[in-house]
């Protein structure tokens, strides 16, 4: 048997036909590896479902501490945490900037090599636009957005179009993309390499305070193997941070900011994150705007 | 009657012990509250007989063998029992049982914290699979979709957790 998985899946999901019974008995007598690996798979499973009935008891012991209430855990589980609830729903992402680029740069000697991370423009509307969260690189996603030219008071930071991030009446809008670490170029040694990333917002409302954020965080996954349905990419991040900046009623014009991020070397995947915070929910109804995204790969100058 | 001393070894034993013939009972018992009946009926038999243990073996694999025996009587029950194979190979399974039990480290709490990192998505499946034990046809109506599809993604789910909890342990094991 090639590959036994879906005979030892449908014998754990209790779903096996009785030819499918009698080939797993044969597969089991074959080979005592072939029992052994059946054994584990068991007990692997017998071990998620404790785990799953301590978790969702904690969870239902917690909410309902305060009062006497017939237990309904199956309820209870999965309405909790409502933020990652939210980001795995999120919503089809529709992305361009106009201009993004990746520059490797040296200090010391620098010498500045511009480094094409992303596709090198994004001046053309009809590029492929991710829905939800991107499966690969290369891909915007994320929250309600789309391409725009000046509008509002406010003209693109480079090129002619910008990203306008459309309000939200609930929750942070959110842009996503991912980089792929494996191909950037090899860097200095070490254990970890240190990259920035900026990016310049603006508001079509100077009146209101607002918190603009840029979060960046690695994880050994590679892209394609990065899915937001099955685990939050973020609760993997095997390194991670975020920079908020918080911008005063009355600021107007274009705000840049820049977080830098050391990756571990055993990181694949670099998530960006650009996200925009309204406090005041009567401010929700204009728009932000996102240009001029840019990653670096900060490269030490070579030791004396 | 045992003596005292005889009756604190079985309680040492059985208490360290116990986890794993749960599990294992768990694992071929699909009701659970049948499960808990075999489990209790184990520990009844394991006292009664313990003047039959022998001390050079290992107390975990004694037990086992006793609780394959209460498993036994279950398993023309198809609605109670998960067991899939004729009783040689549950003997097999039952001895190889035993013999990777005590090698694998308590991942409990290093699956908690992964299964609350799955997606939101994710920790539905495993609630509906694992703590309302419904079959993966079950899940699809519930939530559209069909059976082999879902069984798919709990394969996948598997394999996340797999991955998140070794990670896990070796980071704990970095760290202590």
């Amino acid at each position: 048997m090639n590959n036994p998985e879906p005979l030892i899946a449908a014998y754990l999901d209790g779903a096996l036909s009785d030819t499918e019974r009698a080939e797993l008995n044969s597969w089991l007598k074959a080979d005592a590896a072939n029992l052994r690996r059946f054994t584990e798979a068991v007990m692997f499973e017998q071990q998620i479902r404790t785990a799953a009935h301590a978790t969702a008891e904690q969870h239902a012991a917690a909410d309902l501490a305060p009062s006497v209430v017939h237990l309904q855990p199956r309820s209870l589980w999965f309405q909790r945490r409502p933020l990652m609830a939210a980001a795995a729903g999120l919503v089809i992402g529709l992305f361009s900037a106009s201009m993004v680029f990746g520059f490797v740069v040296q200090r010391g000697v620098e010498k500045r090599t511009p480094l094409a991370v992303f596709a090198p423009s994004f001046e053309n509307a009809q590029i492929p636009l991710a829905n939800g969260f991107p499966s690969g690189t290369g891909r915007w996603s994320g929250d309600a957005a789309q391409v725009v030219a000046a509008e509002n008071g406010v003209s693109p930071k480079e090129g002619k179009v910008m990203l306008r991030i459309e309000p939200m009446s609930k929750g942070v809008p959110r842009i996503y993309q991912v980089l792929d670490l494996q191909s950037l170029p090899p860097g200095a040694g070490g254990e970890s390499r240190e990259i920035e990333i900026s990016a310049s917002f603006a508001a079509a409302d100077a009146e209101a305070s607002v918190r603009y954020v840029i979060r960046a965080f690695a994880v050994t996954e590679a892209p394609e193997n990065l899915d937001a349905a099955l685990v939050d990419p973020r609760e993997e991040a095997i390194a991670l941070v975020t920079r908020g900046v918080d911008v005063m009623p009355g600021t107007k014009g274009w705000q840049t900011f820049s977080v830098k991020i050391q990756v571990p070397r055993a990181a694949r995947s670099l998530v960006l994150f650009f996200g925009v915070r309204t406090p005041d929910k009567a401010a929700r109804t204009s728009p932000h705007y996102l240009d001029d995204v840019r990653v670096s790969l900060l490269t030490p100058p070579p030791l004396p | 009657m045992l003596s005292e001393t005889d009756q604190e070894r079985f309680m040492r034993l059985w208490t360290s012990a116990q986890p794993a013939v749960a599990n294992y009972v768990h694992a071929l018992v699909r009701d659970h509250s049948a499960a808990k009946d075999v489990l209790q009926e184990t520990a009844l038999v394991l006292f009664r007989r313990f003047t039959e243990y022998d001390g050079q073996r290992p107390f975990l694999a004694w037990a086992l063998g006793i609780a394959r025996f209460q498993v036994l009587g279950l398993q023309r029950d198809a609605a109670r029992s998960r067991v899939a194979f004729d009783d040689e190979l549950l003997a097999q399974f039952t001895d190889t049982w035993a013999e990777l039990a005590p090698t694998l480290s308590d991942r409990s709490a290093a699956l908690q914290s992964c299964i609350e990192r799955l997606a939101s998505h994710a920790r539905r499946l495993v609630q509906f699979r694992y703590f309302e034990d419904l079959t993966a046809e079950q899940i699809a109506q519930r939530l559209g979709g069909n059976g082999p599809a879902v069984r798919v993604n709990l394969q996948r789910i598997r394999e996340k957790l797999r991955v998140c909890v070794e990670r896990q342990l070796r980071l704990d094991g970095e760290m202590s």
